[in-house]
């Protein structure tokens, strides 16, 4: 049987040991000390079996984005509203009342006649490559549980992120840059950087937090430029470490430890100019700047894709700091949202198909759960004296994938009339964590961790692979 | 007996596949189970009369086995440095290395481990290491936008400190930990901040908060996986979800108290009546706005709204959104009152009681019109709060279920979402002085139990909205189970089953995480001594220690002497090669394991090596390490954030405080690698030691570097290294030590705007954040003609010149934006200037308009500088402009661009231009590179 690698084997296996150099920010190819195809197939760092996407990018619309807004059209909501509509003992966070119809027009899109709201008609250009999944379901109508079970897949308890899961299992593709990476303009998303955290994974897999909107790449990364010393006078510099510990090693037997050391200073040195190679967007020609639009948003994506083509595994674009998409008050405010990012989501889509990336790049869209097709009713501490917004919403919301191997042109599953609670081909989040890892090529039942005497994996003990959706 | 009963719960939990298979197999797995090495008790083997040290003993005897030689012992100089290191986290002193290398003998080397234990930097060090067992932070966690700091964790680091430097019994160490308040003899007792090893635990609501607790005890104690058998019994070990929840339950009765006791004076004796005074302000302001709830519920003219939503709610049978939705509606009346109206009122209007007052009222009501119903309402209002009240409701008032019982001490039960998040910035607010005030007393983070004690019941899959049925609590099935004795509150008596010298783990525990401490790598898994684990090759060498370090009473320092008197401490690093082909990995210690210092150790020794460390001020509140005065203070003092852990933690491997670490995991990132490169705290300390006086007066380049070589790694370099380094200081560039490309704004005006722009002069005034020509704009010399930081006012006939000039030299170029921020006027002229370059970018900027600004590159020397110049020429009407300018800069065509310098952050206020800074110092770089190497990093 398969012993699934423990936190020993990653301490204590010398061959890992250098392997373990690999992961994190600025993988190490040890030259001739570690060659990729030394890698036993049962350690982490290849897949289960032949992937069908090899990168993820994840558009978080945090706060909770509204189906009945964007992608899941519902004309009996459109004709009650103002009625109250049967709840079949479905529970809201906040007191909600009567139906609230969308104030946005819908439309059909491509060949497959997709239906997409007038907020993401960009989007709604590459219709033939999305597949919506319109029955999601989220386990209670809070955010923070809810970014944890969509992000780590657990609700309550501290576990690591699905991208640390996924870096730990396919290792990196880059050298010189962080295999996972999380870039939001402004802040953070609530719950930061638990939001990435390896958890009980070590350190070196946890999510890079970036933010996007700080004009210096320097800033971004902590210590990734000396302000005082000048590139030659660092150069000059590291030659005498180099000299240094080459005599410290000449006295000692081989130790892989003390190689790997110096060996990533040299990474070190590489990744300052590559690392502000990848997120420099001013170096991208104008055509393509203005194709992905002006803001904060379509500047990640352009990083994103500068660091899909260096190799990134893992990236998470997030819409804003703190929970943007939380239109409790007016859902109107889903407006002025969509456009902050619609039109560089479909740029971003276009630029992916142009350059040959989007067969083998999975790219997910969606927020933590969805809102009410009910209006919020006021209450002291929030929403004053309007009643346009929508509540939280864990029973039925919609998601969309694109490339990587899904089904293009598709829509999975269906909420009831209103919109509120999923009925058909119901799909979890560890459900949909679970296909997700298996379009990479990672079969969620193995992908374990040994922690605390017992295999962890990242869908505890749920989830199944959706097929429907795969192409 | 015990053994029966086992086998069938063992055999009864399996499935019936696995039933099967035991069967056809014999029962040999249960037999497994039971007959668990870790379950039993250690038992020593070496005989007594033997004479041989026993680490020495086991370790030959296993070396036997698998046919390998031992290495030969190191240099005495070595073993010092281990032991200073490990013990200490500190290099040894200079008169230790003299004395034992003078007399590398048993005596001299046990005097030195005695001053290295007596060094109460040893108690820093490993509180450290336990600090890893007990998951310690100084933050709960997430806290939504609320102060989520544990103003007070800092006593249970410092009460770590302390037990190990005191030598604390590990019985009394760890029975402290679990339950100090059943084992001390005053409310202020220091001893009462061991509970800190329960409650600094992450918060993450109560049933998560408790299972941390419960796997803190029993990982870190015993080694033990209890918390599996949350949501069923243990897949794979003999442990029960009763054994589980037995210990949830004690620990779910223990709460910590509303005020923390203090234990301490505080360390500002002068300060402490002002933090007291801040504290009793901060009280009032509690106390004032829950008493305003109270009032509002209380007067009658809102109370009348009270009664009459509460009237609605009870004939519309209105539920809790709705009520919410309708007090809103009114104003702000709080929808919990009304509900308890609405309760209060039913339940007094019901036929068996029917008040009389009551009734006469709901009967008014029913046929009321709207300012009818008002004045009733009132009329009703002022009936409850006359003093005394209306006859017929005085006994109603008397009841405690009676709304207007509400006094300001319970307003939290009346609170709605606003008031809450007011009362919740308040506590935040008392936090803070309480984590800040200078004068702000030590506390513990005690706990008490409850009284009555809840009793203990399962969660059926680990689901709190499912209680089983109530059952006595037990000890752990798998330590021989039983109840607990009924002498002690459950808590000490679960510390005393855990300190119980019967008990297999307990010693066993502690001694295989000591030994890894010393010798990198443990005896047996520290995360699990459970039945997955098949008995460690060198279990005879743990049960001894285990055995002898009960028998010493639990002294930890006992155990240190034992350990690092062994030959296998003083070992080489170097071993017969062909002993590689036999055990590589070194699990039987036939060599010493070379081993990086970890990120605490290495930080201390640099801080102490360039003189910053303060090794004597012991204890104190948390520092963030970031900050350039925290690089006095040892690392085990860095205030750690769960929530927010900083980047340098997580780059070098410190276990995050979320679960309790069993070891560190050990990576090699280049993050790790840039912190060395251009961490800041590198960068400052190196350029402080290059500028030590005792350095400054060396003038012999060979003496300069034996001094750097003595300070850092306390020895003399070698002649190839004194070569190596000679040679690269007499190469350096001395172009690479002038200051990096840097310069600086000037904002100038031309009095006549056809004038050489060399005549521009600066503005008469800089006054309000704005260079003018008179204090007031509308009646300046040059009126409205003014710039500053974010834009300004052009005039006719002049010119407005900002001016960045260089201080270095490189490539540059400036770029930005200009906007007019009025319609009228007419158009504004723009141009750029530079005399290190001919022609370059002008335009004409309309009213209402835009443009973007940017320079080609530039090459500048010092001295030199770009204009961007703005004229009026047209007329200055309406010609408010606001801009946003920066200089890139690169060294050279290649090189990485950067962001020199932004208008807004770094707007002139004066024009006297800043002091060059002064160029580098290439010794700096030298010791920034000793810092880096590989000898400095790890223990050999």
């Amino acid at each position: 049987m398969h012993h699934p690698p423990t936190a020993r084997d990653l301490i204590l296996d010398r061959r890992d040991f250098l392997q373990r150099c690999g992961m994190g920010f600025g993988a190490m190819a040890l030259g001739g000390l570690l060659t990729r195809e030394s890698t036993a197939a049962t350690l982490p760092g290849n897949p289960h079996f032949a992937p069908r996407a090899k990168r993820v990018v994840h558009l978080f619309m945090n706060g909770g984005p509204s189906q009945v807004d964007t992608f899941d059209p519902k004309p009996a909501l459109q004709a009650r509203h103002g009625q109250p509509i049967p709840l079949d003992g479905l529970r809201t966070e906040r007191p909600t009342g009567t139906a609230l119809r969308s104030p946005f027009n819908f439309s059909r899109h491509g060949e497959c006649g997709l239906e997409v709201s007038e907020l993401f008609s960009h989007t709604a250009r590459h219709a033939d490559d999305l597949c919506v999944i319109r029955s999601m379901t989220a386990d209670v109508p809070n955010h923070e549980p809810s970014l944890m079970l969509m992000n780590c897949g657990d609700g309550r308890l501290p576990r690591p992120s699905i991208g640390s899961w996924v870096t730990y299992g396919l290792g990196s593709e880059n050298d010189n840059l962080p295999a996972f990476v999380s870039l939001c303009p402004g802040g953070m998303p609530i719950k930061r950087a638990e939001n990435w955290r390896s958890s009980f994974l070590p350190g070196s897999f946890q999510g890079t937090y970036l933010d996007s909107s700080i004009p210096r790449v320097e800033q971004m990364i902590e210590n990734l430029r000396n302000p005082r010393s000048r590139d030659s006078r660092q150069a000059a510099q590291l030659d005498l470490l180099r000299q240094l510990n080459e005599e410290h090693l000449a006295t000692r037997q081989h130790d892989p430890q003390l190689e790997a050391r110096i060996r990533s200073f040299e990474l070190a040195y590489r990744m300052q100019s590559e690392a502000t190679d990848a997120l420099d967007v001013e170096r991208e020609p104008q055509a393509i700047r203005d194709l992905y639009g002006p803001g904060a948003f379509a500047r990640q994506c352009l990083m994103a894709r500068r660091l899909l083509e260096r190799g990134v595994r893992f990236i998470q674009l997030w819409h804003g700091n703190g929970q943007p998409w939380d239109s409790h008050d007016d859902i109107e405010d889903h407006r002025r949202l969509a456009r902050e990012c619609d039109q560089a989501i479909g740029a971003f889509l276009t630029d992916l198909k142009q350059r040959g990336l989007l067969d083998e790049t999975l790219v997910l869209w969606g927020g933590e759960f969805g809102r009410t097709p009910v209006v919020e009713l006021p209450q002291a501490g929030s929403n004053k004296g309007v009643q346009k917004g929508r509540d939280h919403n864990h029973y039925g919301f919609s998601v969309w994938m694109a490339g990587g191997g899904v089904k293009g042109g598709h829509v999975h599953g269906a909420t009831d009339d209103f919109g509120f609670a999923a009925v058909q081909d119901k799909m979890h989040v560890h459900d949909l964590h679970a296909t997700m890892l298996h379009l990479l090529g990672l079969d969620h039942e193995r992908l374990t961790f040994r922690y605390s005497g017992r295999d962890f994996r990242p869908t505890d003990v749920h989830g199944r692979v959706v097929r429907k959706i795969i192409a | 007996m015990k053994a029966t009963a086992l086998i069938q719960r063992f055999t009864v939990r399996m499935s019936f596949r696995t039933s099967i298979l035991a069967l056809a197999i014999g029962i040999a797995p249960c037999f497994e189970a039971l007959a668990h090495w870790a379950y039993e008790s250690p038992r020593a083997l070496q005989p007594a009369e033997n004479p041989e040290h026993p680490v020495d003993f086991h370790l030959a005897a296993a070396w036997q086995d698998a046919g390998l030689r031992p290495a030969e012992l190191a240099a005495p100089r070595r073993w010092l440095e281990r032991a200073a290191h490990l013990l200490t986290g500190l290099p040894p002193s200079a008169d230790q290395i003299r004395r034992l290398e003078a007399s590398p003998d048993d005596v001299t080397w046990r005097a030195v481990i005695d001053e290295l234990l007596a060094n109460p930097a040893y108690g820093e060090r490993w509180a450290r290491h336990w600090m890893d067992v007990a998951r310690y932070a100084d933050t709960q966690g997430y806290n939504f936008d609320r102060d989520n700091r544990y103003p007070f964790a800092y006593t249970y680091r410092d009460w770590l400190i302390r037990a190990f430097n005191d030598d604390l019994p590990y019985e009394r160490f760890v029975q402290l930990q679990i339950a100090a308040d059943h084992l001390v003899d005053r409310p202020d007792h220091p001893d009462l901040a061991a509970l800190g090893l329960i409650t600094v635990g992450p918060r993450s609501g109560g049933p998560e908060t408790i299972d941390d607790r419960v796997d803190v005890i029993t990982r870190g104690f015993l080694s033990s996986t209890v918390s599996c058998a949350r949501c069923h019994d243990h897949k794979t070990d003999p442990i029960t979800m009763g054994d589980y929840y037995s210990i949830y339950s004690i620990l779910e009765n223990a709460v910590e108290p509303g005020e923390l006791p203090v234990i301490g004076s505080a360390a500002d004796a002068s300060a402490h009546q002002a933090y007291l005074a801040e504290i009793a302000a901060l009280q009032e302001k509690d106390r004032a706005a829950r008493q305003e709830i109270i009032d509002h519920l209380k007067s009658p003219e809102t109370l009348a709204t009270y009664l009459e939503l509460a009237w609605l709610a009870m004939e519309q049978s209105w539920d809790a959104p709705k009520t919410t939705a309708e007090s809103f509606s009114r104003g702000r009346f709080r929808p919990q009152a009304v509900l308890r109206w609405r309760d209060f009122l039913r339940h007094h209007r019901a036929p068996e009681r029917a008040n009389p007052r009551i009734a006469r009222w709901l009967a008014a009501l029913a046929t009321a019109d709207a300012p009818t119903t008002r004045q009733l309402c009132l009329d009703f209002a002022k009936d409850w709060t006359a003093s005394p009240p209306h006859p017929e409701l005085a006994a109603l008032v008397a009841e405690p279920a009676c709304p207007l019982h509400l006094s300001a001490d319970r307003a939290h039960e009346i609170m709605d979402v606003e008031d809450q998040q007011a009362h919740a910035l308040r506590r935040s607010e008392m936090s803070r002085v309480q984590a800040e005030h200078p004068g702000s007393p030590p506390r513990a983070m005690s706990l008490h139990d409850r009284k009555p004690l809840l009793p203990a019941r399962t969660y059926h899959r680990g689901d709190p909205a499912a209680p089983g049925p109530e059952f006595e609590r037990h000890w752990l099935g798998f330590l021989g189970g039983g109840t607990f004795p009924a002498d002690a509150p459950p808590r000490l008596a679960l510390a005393r089953k855990i300190t119980d010298p019967a008990n297999p783990l307990t010693a066993r525990v502690l001694v295989n995480r000591v030994w890894a401490w010393h010798f990198g790598s443990p005896l047996a898994d520290p995360g699990d001594f459970g039945p997955q684990e098949s008995a460690p090759v060198l279990l005879p060498l743990l049960d001894e220690l285990a055995v002898r370090f009960s028998r010493s009473g639990g002294s930890l320092k006992e155990l240190h002497r034992l350990l690092l008197t062994s030959r296998a401490f003083r070992l080489d690093t170097q071993g017969p090669a062909e002993n590689d082909g036999i055990d590589q990995a070194n699990t039987r210690f036939w060599k010493w394991q070379r081993r990086r210092l970890d990120f605490e150790i290495m930080r201390d020794r640099l801080l102490f090596s360039s003189g910053s460390l303060s090794t004597n001020s012991i204890g104190g509140r948390s520092v963030n390490l970031d900050d350039p005065n925290a690089d006095t203070r040892r690392s085990v003092y860095a205030f750690i954030d769960r929530f927010a852990l900083p980047t340098t933690f997580v780059s070098f491997d410190l276990p995050h405080p979320d679960h309790h670490a069993p070891r560190r995991a050990e990576t090699t990132v280049p993050q790790q690698a840039l912190w060395y490169l251009n961490g800041p705290l590198i960068l400052r300390q190196a350029e402080k030691l290059a500028a030590h006086p005792e350095l400054a007066a060396l003038t012999d380049a060979r003496q300069r570097l034996e001094w750097i070589y003595q300070r850092i790694h306390r020895r003399s370099p070698t002649a190839r290294e004194t070569a190596a380094s000679l040679d690269w200081l007499a190469k350096v560039n001395p172009a690479d030590y002038q200051p990096r490309l840097s310069g600086h704004w000037r904002v100038l005006q031309l009095r006549d705007d056809a004038s050489p722009l060399t005549s521009a002069r600066p503005f008469p005034l800089h006054a309000d954040g704005v260079w003018k020509t008179g204090p007031n704009l509308d009646s300046a010399p040059i009126r409205w003609f003014h710039a500053g930081p974010k834009g300004g006012h052009p005039a006719a006939g002049h010119a407005l010149v900002l001016r960045w000039e260089a201080l270095g030299a490189g490539q540059i170029r400036l770029a930005g934006g200009l906007k007019r921020t009025q319609k009228g006027g007419a158009a504004l002229h723009w141009s750029l200037h530079s005399e290190a370059f001919p022609k370059l970018p002008e335009g004409k900027l309309p009213p209402g308009g835009s443009t973007a600004v940017e320079s080609p590159w530039i090459d500048v020397q010092p001295g030199q500088s770009v204009d961007f110049v703005l004229r009026a020429p047209e007329g200055d009407a309406f010609a408010s402009f606001d801009w946003d300018f920066r200089i890139d800069g690169r060294e050279t065509p290649t090189s990485a661009i950067a962001e020199i310098s932004r208008l807004a952050d770094a707007f002139p206020h004066s024009d006297s231009p800043p002091a060059l800074p002064p160029a580098a110092d290439p010794w700096a770089d030298l010791i920034q590179v000793l810092w880096a190497s590989n000898e400095f990093q790890f223990l050999d």
